[in-house]
């Protein structure tokens, strides 16, 4: 491995509010060119990372590197980082064209050139026309974009995003995530962003790295960590998930009264203890439930549906498995065409995939 | 039985014939001396009397014969003076009160700032008084613009600092990631954000300024007189309607000044960060 001086790199940055530790040594690395996510719930220390390596704060100890040189002590005027921050705080009383300009201006470009450039930023996030309006006659999808053209003008070395979805109502802040994501691979500007919302993290990402009280629990592609998250905090952070309560028994786990066996189940052949209460965690998507008792013990789990759960494309079934809740996700279609779905019906679930995870004192 | 309930519902809404009338009392105190003294700059008589006959001989005294001028030019000189310092210096430390004191320190300058205003003036001109004579300036005409500089700039700082308070922070933020130090930020970001306050700030200072007998009283030079100074010494001895004419001027241009304080607050209202005077 080539030791590249490229992209982010922060070393043991620590971070404390009075008593209060913040950041605990985060050490991470963001190749040049890529999208990260910091996912973390509130409190988890995501968005005074950011501030850090924007310079808005100084951090207690450890390094900020930014291609390849030391930036931990320099201001933010002097990083070259483009920052969208999450209520875009645009100059109220500059219109799109001059708050774009904003930092071309400060660069001490030319005139024709802001010129250029401003009209070229503005084709790239489709604002072509709306250079005259100022902030408070814009969209909110309209302002996002403006924060991002002027945050991309400047030809940052990093793209820094704090919550950029947040503000938005739902049916924009699909449009907008596209958006983001034609424009980062376009512009090809590594980038960072903040979020507490694990589907932007999963659909945006190169990788996510989730954040709890100030420590990197885990960090991976979005689909590698959703698969195999390390514990139950990032299982259930990045989706719905069943826990269920299991006991270890050689080749096979034991729930209540039934026996599944481990390769039935897909659980990878060496869990990280063999014995004593352990949690099944199997997201919802990774079961198949079918009316009818399990023929073959082992292989299948049986229970009784308590409730289903009409949700358009899907159903959520409720299902009582030996006192234990489970949520299974079925398509609409496959229960609807059918009456016997009533709560008290017997069926089987068939595990596709899960995992073991450490039963923690947090969820019982 | 249906009437009464819907009696006292009425009474909740509407204003009580009491209040209406205490309302008109007040309103009548402030508004009818205002009222007479228009009326009789424009009468003939030097002594208020009646027949009305209208006449502009008052206005013409004011600006020839009268000798109010040279206190009224001088009012206005010293609360021009003191208003642009105290907007200077007000926005300056409303700056530092918002984004540098540290708790104890922007709490004692708020302390500082809050007994210029309740302390009664009265208090306040002679302990002013015994300091400037023990400092070797007495009386002065820089005694004055001290003792009406501090207690002006509070009503600038307590303006600025409300909408600094409401200005996002990340405003600061965007223009330093951008490349902009920290007085450019200031320069360009805020300060324009700032205008509608800062200005008034400055018109409040200077009316304050230029109202403020007591202080002026306790620290004007022996035969140096200001507007306020000149019409208590007039009061005492008679006087023209001259001074009626001018008081007729002085409401007129108040009117415009509230005018203009209303505007500015409407536009730091449509500002995105609230509204703020």
């Amino acid at each position: 491995m080539r030791d590249a001086p490229d992209g982010l790199r922060l070393t043991a940055v620590r971070k404390s509010f009075g008593a209060t530790e913040v950041l605990r040594d985060i050490t991470l690395h963001v190749p040049q060119g890529e999208f990260h996510t910091l996912l973390g719930p509130s409190g988890s220390g995501k968005t005074t990372l950011l501030k850090i390596v924007a310079g808005f704060t100084p951090a207690d100890g450890g390094e900020v590197a930014l291609a390849g040189r030391r930036i931990t002590d320099e201001p933010p005027e002097h990083r070259n980082i483009g920052v969208v921050f999450q209520h875009y705080a645009l100059f109220p009383h500059m219109t799109v064209a001059e708050t774009v300009a904003f930092g071309l201006r400060m660069r001490g470009a030319p005139k024709s050139e802001r010129l250029e450039r401003v009209a070229e930023i503005l084709r790239l996030v489709r604002l072509t026309g709306l250079d005259h309006r100022r902030p408070a006659a814009l969209s909110g999808g309209q302002q996002q974009r403006v924060a991002l053209a002027r945050a991309l003008v400047i030809r940052p070395e990093l793209l820094l995003l704090d919550e950029p979805l947040s503000a938005l109502d739902r049916k924009v802040r699909q449009e907008v995530r596209e958006e983001l994501k034609r424009i980062q691979s376009e512009t090809g500007v590594t980038t960072v962003m903040v979020t507490h919302d694990q589907e932007e993290a999963l659909f945006l990402a190169d990788r996510v790295l989730v954040l709890e009280s100030g420590s990197v629990r885990q960090q991976g592609a979005p689909a590698d960590i959703y698969r195999n998250p390390v514990d139950e905090f990032v299982a259930g952070f990045l989706g719905a998930i069943n826990l269920l309560k299991v006991t270890v028994d050689g080749e096979f786990l034991r729930i209540g009264a039934q026996r599944l066996a481990l390769s039935a189940a897909q659980i990878e052949a060496a869990p990280p203890a063999r014995s004593g209460v352990m949690h099944l965690a199997v997201r919802p998507e990774q079961m198949m439930v079918e009316l009818g008792h399990c023929e073959s013990p082992g292989i299948c789990v049986n229970g009784r549906l308590t409730a289903t759960e009409f949700g358009g494309p899907i159903v959520t079934l409720r299902v009582d498995v030996e006192g234990q809740e489970v949520s299974v996700l079925a398509l609409s279609p496959d229960v609807l065409s059918s009456d016997l779905w009533r709560p008290g019906a017997l069926v089987r679930l068939r595990i596709r995939e899960a995992r073991l995870l450490a039963a923690t004192a947090s969820t019982k | 039985m249906s009437a009464s309930p819907r009696r006292r519902l009425r009474d909740a809404e509407a204003v009580s014939p009491f209040m209406a009338a205490m309302l008109g009392l007040c309103l009548a105190i402030l508004f009818v001396p205002l009222a007479i003294i228009i009326v009789l700059s424009f009468n003939a008589s030097p002594y208020g009397a009646l027949p009305f006959e209208g006449t502009f001989k008052w206005y013409e005294a004011l600006f020839t014969t009268s000798d109010l001028l040279g206190p009224t030019l001088l009012s206005l000189e010293i609360s021009a003076l003191v208003a642009l310092n105290a907007a200077l210096f007000g926005t300056m430390g409303a700056v530092w009160l918002d984004r540098r004191a540290s708790r104890a320190g922007g709490g004692l300058f708020r302390i500082g700032l809050l007994s210029a205003i309740t302390v009664p003036w009265l208090i306040l001109g002679l302990a002013m008084l015994l300091v400037m004579n023990a400092i070797g300036l007495g009386r002065s005409l820089v005694s004055i613009y001290l003792g009406l500089l501090a207690t002006t700039l509070p009503y600038v700082v307590f303006i600025v600092v409300a909408r600094l308070q409401s200005l996002d922070q990340d405003l600061d933020h965007a223009a330093r990631s951008l490349g902009a130090n920290p007085f450019t930020s200031f320069l360009r970001i805020s300060a324009p954000l700032l205008l509608p306050s800062i200005i008034s700030g400055t018109l409040i200072a200077f009316m304050v300024s230029f109202n403020n007998f007591l202080i002026q009283y306790f620290l004007a030079p022996f035969g140096v007189q200001t507007l306020p100074l000149k019409i208590y010494t007039l009061i005492r001895v008679g006087y023209l309607p001259d001074l009626n004419a001018l008081a007729t001027i002085i409401v007129l241009v108040t009117c415009l000044l509230i005018a203009v304080l209303h505007q500015l607050g409407l536009r730091n209202a449509a500002l995105p960060g609230g509204a703020a005077p």
